[in-house]
């Protein structure tokens, strides 16, 4: 579908258009349904009693104004974020958000984000490369010539390692696995600059929750061009379902994508040009990586062993 | 898409201050090159302005260093041309908000819903956006009035260059020439890739170079 020129609009108090060819094609307004004519014309005062698809002026702004944060720091301010919303195409604000300044404003370790990158790409690597040693290799258990009188230089087996096609002496041996573990503080103060610097950088929003009024994926396309987001966007909520609109529209958009809390990471933060937060979301983050700041607790120990934790039983009892 | 962001640049009186670009004075910047010399017809002087390098607008490297705000790349952000009476209209708006006080520029944001119902008028009034970091920087109406007089450029120097007279010996290529066999005047339709698709895979030059899927 082509999009057509948007044409420069005046956000006014009077009414919302949308900047997209939808509401051209519809020949109505997005939000308010009234017919374009009338929407054009600035003299008919908006009302908001006639609007039945818009749900935000129906209630009185701001929405919200503060919240109440765990383990306040006693040396910094809040940092203020807006209350944006999905549900219209251009950017309306429905209030401001306190954000815990020990998550999203400290001042970020590019050393430690680094280091969460190298793990995420490493931890679940295993490496299929393997050479045999000359003990392995097919035949090589005769010695070639007798030790002396040949002339020849002294060989016990074809397949030494200095003979071609031969045995590798320090070759890869096997599947090896690259797994380890950083620390839980160091992934959470990863996780903490990565969402610092999203912040400082104007690329973390946080919404009310993920409603779009339309599952078609042209309109999401279409309200991060609007808003200048970046080419891709990562929206975040604190659980593992979205709205039926949303799950369509993003299903078809390979650059948006959707993560509950609990998949969030350094890797896809980085990767994704703009961070999207819910506000359950952003409660939810707040509290787990404040736990994890502000406990005492040792760091756990990561055995790499190849045995499993359960015992082997070899005609395990199934139950129908 | 680049074009419906840039806005019209006509060399009218407006000039000066419609796109943000500072107003040199102009003898010393027409005598540095000779590429603006044929410019120096007097009545266009007042008129013309000049193109100051992305450089000179930083006030110091190590204040750039220090920030964490990222680049401000081609076309990605909303440019703004702030208009001449901003601080009238910031007075109504503080009436209308909080009413009427002494030092209006000095008066800080009372609680948070003050500051909400004030910015979002601003905005609507302006058509312009506060960014999340500049919320938390702004604390008094002063600090308002600040952010909103100050012009937001969405053109490269390079592009605004173009712009100007040019002289008839110096073409400057901004869109980028993509070969299409139907419309090919230099190679007679062949292409370099027989076979291949010349497809732009990566998100960021699909804007600059457009999408092409053959």
């Amino acid at each position: 579908m082509m999009l057509s020129r948007p044409f420069v609009t005046r956000i006014t108090d009077l009414c919302l258009r949308a900047r997209s060819s939808v509401a051209v094609s519809q020949k109505a307004c997005l939000f308010c349904g009234r017919p374009n004519n009338q929407a054009l014309d600035l003299e008919v005062p908006h009302q908001p009693q006639e609007d039945a698809l818009i749900k935000q002026t129906d209630r009185p702004l701001p929405v919200i104004t503060s919240r109440q944060l765990q383990f306040p720091s006693p040396y910094a301010e809040p940092k203020q974020a807006w209350l944006e919303t999905l549900s219209t195409l251009e950017d309306q604000k429905l209030g401001l958000v306190d954000l815990h300044p020990d998550v999203f404003g400290i001042y970020p370790r590019v050393d430690v984000v680094h280091q969460n990158i190298l793990w995420q790409r490493t931890y679940k690597r295993i490496s299929y490369a393997t050479t045999l040693s000359r003990s392995e290799m097919p035949g090589g258990g005769r010695k070639p010539w007798p030790q002396k009188g040949t002339g020849r230089a002294r060989h016990g087996s074809v397949r030494s390692p200095i003979w071609h096609k031969g045995g590798s002496a320090m070759g890869p041996r096997g599947p090896q696995s690259y797994f380890y573990m950083l620390s839980a503080q160091l992934r959470a103060l990863g996780l903490r600059s990565m969402l610092s610097i999203k912040f400082a950088q104007d690329d973390l929003h946080i919404v009310e929750n993920l409603d779009i009024p339309m599952d078609d994926p042209q309109y999401l396309k279409e309200l991060a061009d609007v808003r200048f987001w970046g080419d891709s966007v990562l929206f975040v909520d604190d659980n593992d379902t979205l709205p039926r609109e949303t799950a369509v529209a993003l299903s078809e958009i390979p650059h948006f994508n959707a993560l509950p809390v609990y998949g969030l990471n350094v890797y896809s933060m980085l990767k994704h040009h703009t961070l999207v937060l819910t506000v359950a979301a952003v409660e939810k983050i707040e509290e787990r990586l404040l736990y994890v700041m502000h406990s005492t607790r040792r760091q756990k120990k990561v055995t790499y062993s190849y045995r499993t934790p359960t015992p082997f039983v070899r005609d395990p009892v199934i139950e129908q | 898409m680049a074009a419906a962001l840039v806005r019209s640049f006509a060399l009218s009186a407006n000039a000066k201050t419609t796109f943000g670009l500072r107003a040199v004075a102009i003898n010393q910047t027409w005598t540095r090159t000779a590429f603006f010399r044929r410019q120096k017809d007097k009545e266009q002087e007042a008129e013309v302005t000049t193109v100051i390098p992305e450089e000179q607008t930083v006030s110091s490297p190590l204040s750039l260093a220090k920030t964490l705000r990222k680049r401000v790349g081609l076309q990605t952000v909303r440019s703004y041309a702030p208009p001449s009476d901003v601080e009238e209209r910031f007075q109504r708006i503080s009436s209308d908000v909080y009413g009427e006080v002494a030092e209006w520029k000095d008066y800080r944001f009372a609680n948070n819903r003050i500051k909400f119902k004030f910015l979002t008028r601003a905005m609507s009034e302006f058509d312009h956006y506060v960014p999340n970091t500049d919320l938390n920087k702004i604390n008094t109406v002063g600090d308002a009035v600040a952010f909103f007089s100050a012009p937001v450029r969405d053109s490269s120097s390079y592009e605004d260059i173009t712009k100007l007279d040019l002289p008839p010996n110096l073409h400057i290529q901004l869109e980028p020439l993509r070969f299409d066999p139907e419309t090919d005047t230099m190679y007679g339709g062949k292409t370099a890739f027989p076979g291949r698709p010349s497809k732009v895979i990566s998100l960021k030059y699909q804007r600059k170079y457009g999408k092409k899927e053959e």
